[in-house]
């Protein structure tokens, strides 16, 4: 198995990209996009992700793991990031994930707010997809935003020790950045304006969804997704979470959960 | 956008991402590397704008993933996490030399990023600057006075301890445990984060060493050693023995994150480096 580090893209938008051949012993026709979720927590699941990715390579489907524009090794600024930047980079990653793996047969899997966004981009554009897996999808922007603003008044207040109080309430006047990385005011009108519902992910026969029991937001959408035949919800309640402070610089993964999607993408096996 | 990805190190293990405009290539490049196990794109991406940041006042830099992160494969040999960090060092530093750049670099580092460029300096004679983000800080008494008035006289810090006193109890307890048992043979000890600390005279006479040779070094604290130090003269009195002041600078704003959060700390860290180097590395 290799994995091959390259840039891709067009124009001035050049995106990072690792591509991971499939195991030749092992080879099936699947093709699987990996999408990173926003800012700081797509540096805090980046482990999680190439775990995710060498495993379902390992089971001989072709991976794909990419930066978006204004993200990890890609060009730009995170303060560029737009949510139709994010779905043209999508969109572009998949076409380069069919031209390098040779396979049409190709399956998304959203980490976060890519769930949304993904979702969007597949209903503008002419995709067809295999697969979607989507993992603790960000449901409402609005309740995103609110907690990526507690998460960074949090981490202030414990570093600085400042009164959080104090912190939220001047990111409240004015939100320009959140847990270090710098963000415009169109994409946090478009964030919050994202509200996920179960027939959004209504994009192929075989969706499946993972996220965590204690929100109430997801058990609601895996309700609404139960009445759809196809679809598959997976719940977890992990005390490992890909998302914490502390996931940010541990070695430890949230295991279940990586092998719950590996075996969702791979036909059952881990 | 003049960036390449490389492969480097013994069967081109490591992984990099080389910034090289070719204008300057008599000058010194810039390495960057994990913080912790953060890969190679530095806490909230810092490894990537100081990259292009110092790509516009004409430095080149090679960021790159230490054996076994990020993108980088696991190293094949035994050497263990220090020295192995320091070969991958310097496998960075033969990469820019057999491609035509300087044989001389200067790394930056972040927390454990920063104790493995000390570290491969003391080997590696390429190196020939350091800029050191919360290497290890040594207890100040000027800081252990100073955060005592500040205890006594911030009310919502009396309050958050109040709040906080049971959980910190066991936390204290857990790091005594750790710090007695792991690491008495090592000689030092761990500091108020639980990072593992050389013996003071041990850092302080390595500073010295690099010193002596030329090396440039810069420091900058964060509030992450706030308990050991608050002001950069305590620095020089805790290192008196040592003949580092003049040789060594030292910044420290105890009111910014270990990994620089906000925005605004992270610009005003990148022009402070920007200006360190304009005025050690420049014509």
């Amino acid at each position: 198995m290799t994995a091959t580090s390259f840039h891709f893209g067009e124009g001035d938008r050049t995106l990072y990209g690792v591509y991971h051949a499939p195991s030749v012993r092992r080879r099936r026709p699947l093709a699987v996009l990996l999408l990173n979720p926003f800012g700081e927590e797509a540096i805090r699941s980046y482990r999680v992700q190439k775990i995710i990715a060498e495993r379902l390579a390992a089971l001989g489907a072709a991976v794909l793991r990419f930066d978006y524009y204004g993200a990890g090794d890609s060009a730009g600024e995170c303060v560029e990031t737009s949510i139709d930047g994010m779905q043209t980079d999508i969109l572009t990653a998949h076409e380069e994930l069919i031209d390098l793996s040779n396979i049409r047969r190709v399956a998304w899997c959203g980490l976060g707010l890519a769930v949304p966004v993904a979702l969007s981009a597949f209903s503008s554009a002419n995709v067809n997809l295999a697969k979607f897996l989507g993992w603790d999808p960000v449901i409402s922007g609005s309740e995103y935003i609110d907690d990526l603003t507690a998460s960074h008044a949090k981490y202030l207040a414990d570093a600085l020790d400042m009164p959080e109080r104090r912190i939220r309430r001047e990111l409240s006047m004015q939100l320009t950045e959140v847990m270090g990385f710098g963000v415009s005011e169109s994409l946090i009108s478009d964030v919050v304006d994202l509200e996920l519902n179960g027939s959004d992910l209504d994009v192929c026969d075989d969706v499946a969804l993972i996220g965590r029991k204690s929100s109430g937001a997801f058990r609601k959408l895996h309700g609404q997704l139960t009445s759809t035949a196809s679809s598959v919800s997976i719940e977890f309640d992990e005390s490992v979470t890909w998302n914490s402070h502390q996931a940010l610089n541990s070695i430890i993964v949230p295991n279940d959960s990586i092998a719950a999607i590996v075996r969702a993408l791979a036909d059952g096996d881990e | 956008m003049n960036e390449r990805i490389v492969q480097f190190g013994d069967d081109g293990r490591l992984s990099g991402v080389w910034n090289t405009q070719r204008k300057n290539s008599n000058r010194p490049t810039i390495l960057l590397t994990n913080a912790g196990i953060i890969h190679r794109i530095g806490a909230h991406r810092l490894n990537v704008k100081l990259a292009r940041r110092l790509a516009d006042i004409g430095f080149d830099s090679l960021r790159f993933d230490l054996s076994g992160l990020g993108e980088s494969a696991p190293a094949a040999g035994a050497l263990g996490y220090e020295r192995q960090s320091a070969q991958d060092i310097s496998a960075a530093a033969d990469f820019l030399e057999e491609n035509g750049r300087s044989d001389s670099v200067i790394g930056i580092g972040m927390c454990s990023g920063a104790d493995n460029f000390q570290r491969a300096a003391l080997a590696d004679h390429r190196l020939s600057g350091l800029v050191l983000l919360d290497p290890h800080a040594f207890p100040a008494l000027g800081a252990a006075i100073e955060n005592m008035i500040n205890r006594y006289l911030d009310p919502y810090r009396w309050a958050r301890k109040f709040s906080e006193l049971k959980l910190n109890a066991k936390t204290l307890s857990l790091r005594t445990v750790r710090s007695k048992s792991e690491f008495s043979e090592y000689g030092g000890d761990t500091d108020e984060q639980g990072r593992l600390r050389p013996p003071k005279a041990e850092f302080g006479n390595e500073l010295r060493t690099l010193t002596k040779r030329g090396v440039e070094i810069g420091i900058f604290y964060t509030a992450y050693v706030q308990r050991e130090i608050t002001r950069a003269t305590q620095f020089f009195q805790t290192f008196s023995d040592y003949q580092l002041e003049g040789k060594v600078t030292v910044n420290v704003n105890p009111r910014v994150t270990h990994t620089y959060t906000t925005l605004q700390s992270q610009n005003m860290l990148l022009t402070e480096i920007e200006t360190w180097l304009k005025q050690r590395f420049t014509d």
